[in-house]
């Protein structure tokens, strides 16, 4: 009985979610029948890795530093030699080498790469994965349709759409998520114990000051205890997973972050993005870039052939990316500084070709050659493969007119 | 003239001001036939009062002490002594920071704690208004001997391209209560505002950059600002639709819009730089001699103290807005410059005016009520006001290692993990965004997290282990939690109701932890009413 009490309070809030999510999804239904993304997973390469000890190597080169290239199962493509697994994967990734940013410093530049738009003193812009969260998120999930893995504070949240469009952050791949549990000395008995004073609480206080603020905190506590209760929590549980495979995927907890967002791309959530942090090597580049180079390369190919194995690939877009490169020009400290004027990004499955490349960098990887990509059209084209409008308009919190992006067209090479 | 004198010394005196707005805010509810919500009682006020001026809620005996005080003035002392508070300086100088905060990324972190002491001490100190905004707009650094320069050091330093424009921006949207932003790429579709005017406010900071002294390291990351007169005019390309005229038609290829340079030019009065001046210097007689200078400030505070602006939102002024009550906010006005920009005898107006000390009590008018300020309005509590408050409820040492912290040994504390939670939707150079309504993750951190468990846990060493010891009469404890936690005794149907959960538990601490716990998840504990 308390069970019935307790569940019947949190569901006031449960209807106006549901609503409020509708009409969005039913204006999303043209761009939506296009769509060949059903999912997407980030990985993002915090601090910006060099675009030359990555995926646009310069054998010959001054700049190129001590790494070789090497080929891979792509004719034509060569990248660095300490990610041979992701070059047997080749065939299924692209990679963009041109892309290009006007932001130099770490948060502005990972603030236009997660929004598609340049930080303005006025306005804060929701990351992409709340928009692809508020467009195509399943309403009434219990797992949150936005997740991120090792990454804080960093990611853009969801500024004036709804919070339920916040990105749910784990931070340790393969604990339990943080507070999900309940606290010490608290069983399921006593918890509805406590529920039900704060309900008592609740309703005295709705009753002398109304329920508008109420209401909110009820869909957020909804939601907690549906995500505490759901069976659905066992995509957290790696030790689910087959222990070869959580090997492939590298021990680290990049590689077991990629391995989770697997499972909660089965489930259905959206967007995960994934961090990888140590990139911002002013000194000691490549001695200090060798251990991410040897956690990245297991994951993103594991990943990327578990999905394929899977049949999940062609429906989940998978993005790899930083905030910028890193500068030709190797200095004093044997190190790379930052270097957004052009970088490479790599992008497979969700409708995307594999084996290609799109634009190039200049002999020693200083300029554009051809072919610039901005991230505006970085962020079209994903926009494009989940099926969104990126022209569509919403209102912010002062009312004022805000497009999903102003501007870019999607990179029609990968698609 | 002598009369006038006189009215202006008795305004001076502080109930002047006050009178004004209580008198124009009543007329309206006249003659909108509207009625207002009862007054707040003393529980209300005090608690309202703390979370505004000090952000933490007050402790039970401050709260014991109040409602007992017989004095007639005792709200009038109070607001007297927490305006000149260093708990005031602290929390009102945090909400300044927040404001005039661009980029705080990277370098410019070393400078922005300077600035916020800074900050601080002009709180404290009751900078005038004017002085103050001529202080950051005429910086020079560096930080360490004037870090006032912090605001623009900052503004400048990050995003070097659009530096002034993002300090004009700024400037106008706190100083001026203006977003003038739109009219840097087009004219401003709702407003007066042209591409060229922006320009011409941008031109005043237009040869400010911002430099680090010395050559790495820490110490000597310290901004100042360098003029540096060849770096000429902003120029920008004139949107098309502005470009209609019919002086194209010239032979051949339509050439694109022609490049424009423009010189500084103070938009409202058309104001320039004077001789032996620099430009920052002007740009800042201008701004402090413009009557919506003034306009903005009252408007501001008013907002921050009422929950919403005579104009809404505070940022909203344009031409075609019209404030809710036109000729209080000139009053008001008037009486702030003539008090020479007294920022504390403003916020003292507002604090003991009717408005301001109304109920938030009164179910289903709160759409009407909130234009014309019939009701307090229930609004979430900043992160720091949630945060400190939760601690001084409970008693939690924070300083006590986080054993779910994250990084070094010991991991990052309680306060840390806080922050790191209740920010978490607002990235590092972003502004900051209040939150309005939670997210799963911060619904579960109440629920179930650290914090909250331990610090209403009535194991030994914590605070409630310490009240179930000194008091053994159960409503006695209720209240004592109840002050604890929503500033207020309980009521009686409250009291009894969870004295028949407490009976029916055996008088056991757990029925105590669980009420505490819940009064903590509450959303009147949460929330600022």
């Amino acid at each position: 009985m308390c069970e019935l009490d307790r569940r019947s309070f949190l569901r006031i809030g449960l209807g106006a979610t549901a609503a409020a999510s509708l009409s969005p999804a039913l204006m999303a239904q043209d761009a939506a029948a296009r769509a060949k993304a059903k999912a997407v997973i980030v990985l993002f390469m915090e601090g910006g890795p060099s675009h030359i000890d990555t995926f646009d190597p310069k054998p010959g080169q001054d700049t190129n530093g001590p790494f070789k290239a090497i080929d891979t199962a792509a004719k034509g493509i060569q990248i660095c030699e300490h990610l041979p697994r992701i070059a047997a994967e080749m065939n299924s990734l692209s990679i963009i080498r041109s892309l290009t940013s006007k932001e130099g410093d770490h948060g502005r530049g990972q603030y236009v790469l997660h929004t598609g738009h340049v930080p303005e003193a006025a306005t804060s812009h929701p990351g992409i994965g709340a928009y692809v969260s508020r467009e195509t998120g399943t309403p009434g999930s219990a797992l949150p349709n936005f997740i991120t893995i090792q990454l804080r504070g960093r990611v853009p949240g969801p500024a004036f759409l709804a919070n339920d469009h916040a990105p749910y952050p784990v931070e340790r791949p393969g604990d339990p998520i943080s507070n999900i549990r309940y606290a010490t000395g608290v069983d399921v008995l006593r918890f509805n114990e406590r529920m039900h004073v704060l309900e008592d609480l609740e309703t005295s206080f709705a009753g002398e000051h109304g329920a508008g603020f109420i209401q909110k905190r009820r869909e957020a506590y909804h939601k907690a205890d549906e995500l505490m209760h759901t069976p659905q929590l066992r995509a957290f549980d790696l030790k689910e997973e087959d222990e070869k495979l959580r090997d492939s995927y590298g021990r680290t907890p990049f590689g077991q972050g990629c391995l989770l967002a697997r499972r909660l791309v089965e489930r259905g959530v959206k967007f995960v993005e994934v961090g990888l942090g140590g990139w911002d090597t002013h000194g000691d580049n490549f001695n200090k870039i060798r251990g991410n180079l040897d956690a990245l390369d297991p994951a993103f190919a594991t990943l990327v052939r578990d999905l394929r194995e899977r049949n999940l690939l062609k429906e989940t877009l998978v993005v790899w990316m930083g905030e910028f490169g890193r500068t030709p020009r190797i200095n004093g400290q044997n190190g790379r500084d930052h270097w957004p004027k052009v970088f490479s990004m790599v992008m497979g499955g969700g409708g995307i070709e594999g084996g290609r490349l799109v634009g190039s960098s200049d002999a020693g990887g200083f300029e554009i050659k051809d072919r610039p990509v901005t991230v505006e059209d970085y962020a079209s084209t994903l926009y494009h493969c989940v099926g969104i409008d990126a022209k569509k308009q919403t209102v912010n919190e002062f009312g004022r007119p805000i497009r999903i992006l102003n501007g870019g067209a999607p990179v029609r090479e990968l698609l | 003239m002598r009369t006038l004198i006189v009215l202006a010394a008795a305004g001076l005196l502080g109930g002047g001001a006050t009178d004004v707005i209580d008198r124009r805010i009543s007329e309206r509810w006249e003659s909108e036939r509207l009625r207002p919500a009862p007054a707040a009682d003393d529980y209300e006020y005090f608690r309202r009062l703390s979370l505004d001026l000090r952000g933490v809620i007050p402790t039970p005996d401050e709260i014991r002490a109040f409602a007992a005080d017989p004095d007639p003035a005792k709200r009038e002392k109070t607001v007297d002594a927490w305006l000149r508070s260093d708990a005031f300086a602290a929390w009102w100088s945090r909400r300044w920071a927040d404001d005039l905060t661009l980029y705080p990324t990277g370098k410019v972190q070393v400078v922005h704690g300077l600035f916020r002491d800074w900050l601080r001490d002009a709180v404290r100190s009751n900078m005038p208004y004017d002085r103050f905004a001529k202080r950051l707009l005429t910086a020079k650094g560096p930080s360490d001997l004037d870090p006032a320069v912090g605001f623009l050091a900052a503004g400048l330093f990050n995003s070097k391209e659009d530096g002034s424009k993002d300090i004009v921006e700024r400037t106008a949207r706190v100083f001026l209560g203006m977003q003038i932003r739109c009219a840097e790429c087009h004219d401003h579709p709702f407003d007066d505002w042209t591409q060229q005017d922006f320009m011409g406010m941008a031109a005043f900071f237009w040869q400010a950059r911002s430099e680090v002294r010395g050559g790495g390291g820490t110490e000597s990351q310290i901004g100042m600002i360098v003029d540096d007169a060849t770096r000429g005019e902003p120029g920008f390309a004139a949107a098309e639709k502005a470009v209609k005229k019919p002086e194209e038609p010239k032979a051949g290829k339509t050439p694109g819009p022609a490049k424009q340079s423009v010189g500084p030019r103070y938009k409202s009065t058309g104001g320039g730089v004077g001789e032996n001046e620099s430009r920052r210097a002007a740009f800042a007689r201008l701004l402090t001699a413009d009557r919506q200078f003034a306009r903005a400030a009252v408007n501001r505070h008013w907002g921050l103290l009422i929950g919403r602006g005579l104009l809404h939102p505070l940022d909203g002024f344009s031409a075609g807005r019209k404030p809710s009550h036109p000729e209080l906010l000139e009053e008001l006005s008037d009486e702030f410059i003539r008090t020479g920009y007294d920022v504390r005898k403003l916020l003292r107006s507002i604090l003991l005016s009717k408005p301001y000390q109304l109920s938030s009590r009164r179910p289903g008018a709160e759409e009407s009520a909130a234009r014309l300020f019939t009701q307090a309005p229930v609004a979430p509590l900043l992160p720091e006001q949630l945060f400190e408050s939760v601690v001084r409820a409970t008693g939690f040492d924070e300083s006590k290692p986080n054993p779910k912290g994250k990084g070094g040994p010991g991991g990052d504390s309680f306060r840390e993990a806080f922050f790191r939670e209740f920010k978490a939707s607002v990235a590092a150079n972003e502004p900051p965004v209040p939150v309005t309504d939670p997210t799963i993750s911060q619904a579960l951190y109440f629920l179930n997290g650290e914090l909250v468990a331990r610090g209403t846990s009535a194991a030994a060493e914590f605070r409630l282990a310490r009240l179930l010891e000194r008091e053994k009469d159960g409503a006695k404890r209720l209240e004592e939690l109840f002050l604890m936690t929503l500033s207020r005794p309980p009521k009686s149907r409250e009291t009894e109701a969870l004295l028949a959960r407490v009976r029916k538990a055996g008088d056991s601490p757990r029925i105590y932890e669980d009420i505490f716990w819940a009064l903590l998840n509450s959303t009147e504990f949460v929330t600022r009413h």
